[in-house]
């Protein structure tokens, strides 16, 4: 199980799962996946609430560094 | 030249005409010059005015389809290029120019540059379709290129805060306009797709003239654009302004605020997608525990069979209760939490089994009662007993016997005279 980092891996890795859940698998995979996708969703919805836009500015001509404004 | 022959006006005018419409020169001629004393016929539609230049001028009509065509509007003062023909009007004896089309000056120029520059690009291959990259579904960083403190960054500031306010937007502002702007557009997204972490990039600004939008078709940020190692979205002036970095661009906004639509998934559809893959996850791993309590019934059931079978189980249950064994205790409370919910779904079940038992037991008491000796009686039949025991042959009972005759009502005593069997 590799640790979600965005939205959209974690996304994508749920589809995956939904997948697999409806085909073949052992009950030990469907249990270890299930928990997978537990903490996906967990992780997907921390970043869907938390939401509001940021808004950072960058020097074009080189020397900005990305703090936010 | 002193000759007989006098001529009229007329004759003057039209041989003039077909002297001047019959040189080569004059037929397909290109004029330049500033145009004064423009009309146009409030009816006919056709356009009159003056082209001239610092020394001479020349009378030029334009008709009304020739002129429908423009893409501009002609106007007093403006410098032109005008092409057509020259021909007499032999009403008032003065030659003049019939247009048939007018390029602004300034504006001529860069559309010509505009369209050699798109045609070599394009022969390059910078603008093939196979070049394009999909913008990413659910950006976590969107880089935007334009002026600061423009209408079209607050539009779409606005826009993403509202429909995707999950992204974090990192802006580099740059001059979108004048001297140097293709070069300060270039340098911002160079600077973005370097260090900016984007996961796309918005590259724009608000509507104006071709000569406002100019920076956009500029061939080095042409080439920035294509280079860029991040999808690039352009997002220049209006609906109807095309510019290179639209061509050269992974997609192609119409509007700034259609960009901020384009790169950015709408928040609550994201939010239901979730909820129904979490939904769906859930269902599927329930109906596995579902099945896996379902195998353990069956194991338990084949324990209680007799020895030769349970032989042949063993080692099936030994692999069940070994997994079983290894599972965690918090994947046991899962189970558990499920087999709960299993059983009490089942004593509901159960419950509304029991309800529709006894709706059919009162139906079937309803049916028992209409078909009960009592009821019977009510309908005109009688029962008849004779030593306690009710008579249902004629050889039953002999001439002297006590008969017991119940009705509905009641009981009449009497005693058998005689009695005949039927024969069968």
């Amino acid at each position: 199980m590799t640790k979600p980092t965005t939205l959209e891996s974690a996304i994508k890795r749920l589809e995956e799962i939904v997948a697999q859940l409806g085909g073949e698998i052992s009950v030990d995979d469907s249990i270890k996946l299930y928990g997978e996708a537990v903490k996906l969703v967990e992780f997907a919805d921390k970043k869907l609430e938390a939401a509001r836009l940021k808004v950072e500015k960058l020097d074009g001509e080189g020397n900005g560094d990305g703090k936010p404004v | 030249m002193l000759n007989a022959t006098v001529l009229t006006v007329t004759q003057l005018n039209r041989y003039v005409k077909s002297m001047l419409d019959s040189d080569q020169h004059l037929q397909g001629v290109l004029v330049q010059g500033e145009i004064s004393n423009f009309t146009r016929h409030y009816k006919s539609g056709h356009c009159y005015f003056t082209l001239k230049d610092g020394q001479a001028a020349v009378k030029a009509v334009m008709f009304r389809g020739n002129a429908a065509a423009l893409r501009f509007a002609p106007a007093d003062g403006m410098r032109v290029t005008a092409s057509g023909s020259v021909s007499l009007y032999e009403r008032d004896g003065s030659y003049q120019l019939y247009v048939t089309d007018l390029q602004p000056d300034g504006v001529g120029a860069l559309y010509l540059a505009y369209e050699q520059l798109k045609n070599k690009l394009a022969k390059e291959g910078l603008f093939d379709q196979a070049r394009k990259r999909p913008l990413p579904a659910y950006p976590q960083r969107i880089g935007i290129v334009t002026s600061q403190g423009a209408a079209a960054l607050q539009d779409m500031l606005n826009i993403l805060s509202r429909r995707w306010p999950v992204a974090t937007v990192v802006l580099c502002p740059a001059k979108v306009q004048g001297e140097g702007a293709a070069a300060s557009i270039g340098a911002a997204l160079r600077a973005l797709d370097a260090r900016g972490g984007c996961d796309v990039i918005i590259v724009g600004r608000g509507g104006g003239s071709m000569e406002d939008l100019w920076a956009f078709n500029d061939e080095a940020l042409a080439r920035t654009i294509a280079a860029s190692a991040t999808p690039v979205v352009s997002a220049v002036g209006h609906e109807t302004d095309f510019t290179i970095a639209d061509f050269a661009a992974d997609l192609r906004a119409p509007t700034p605020s259609a960009a901020a639509e384009l790169v950015a998934p709408k928040w609550e559809d994201v939010r239901y997608g979730l909820d129904a893959l979490a939904g769906r996850c859930q269902q599927l791993a329930l109906d596995r525990l579902e099945g896996w309590a379902r195998r353990l019934r069956q194991a338990e059931a084949r324990l209680a069979t007799p020895r030769g079978l349970l032989e042949q189980q063993a080692q099936r249950v030994a692999f069940l209760a070994g997994a079983a064994r290894e599972r965690t205790a918090r994947r046991l409370w899962e189970a558990r939490v499920e087999l709960d919910r299993l059983d009490r779904e089942a004593r509901d079940r159960m419950g509304q089994k029991l309800e529709q038992a006894a709706g059919r037991l009162e139906r079937l008491a309803a049916l028992a009662q209409e078909r009960s000796p009592m009821t019977v009686l009510s309908r005109g039949y009688a029962l008849a007993f004779s030593r306690g025991r009710a008579v249902t042959s004629a050889g039953q009972v002999r001439p002297g016997d006590p008969l017991e005759t119940r009705v509905r009502d009641g009981v009449i005593f009497s005693q058998v005279t005689g009695g005949e069997e039927r024969q069968e």
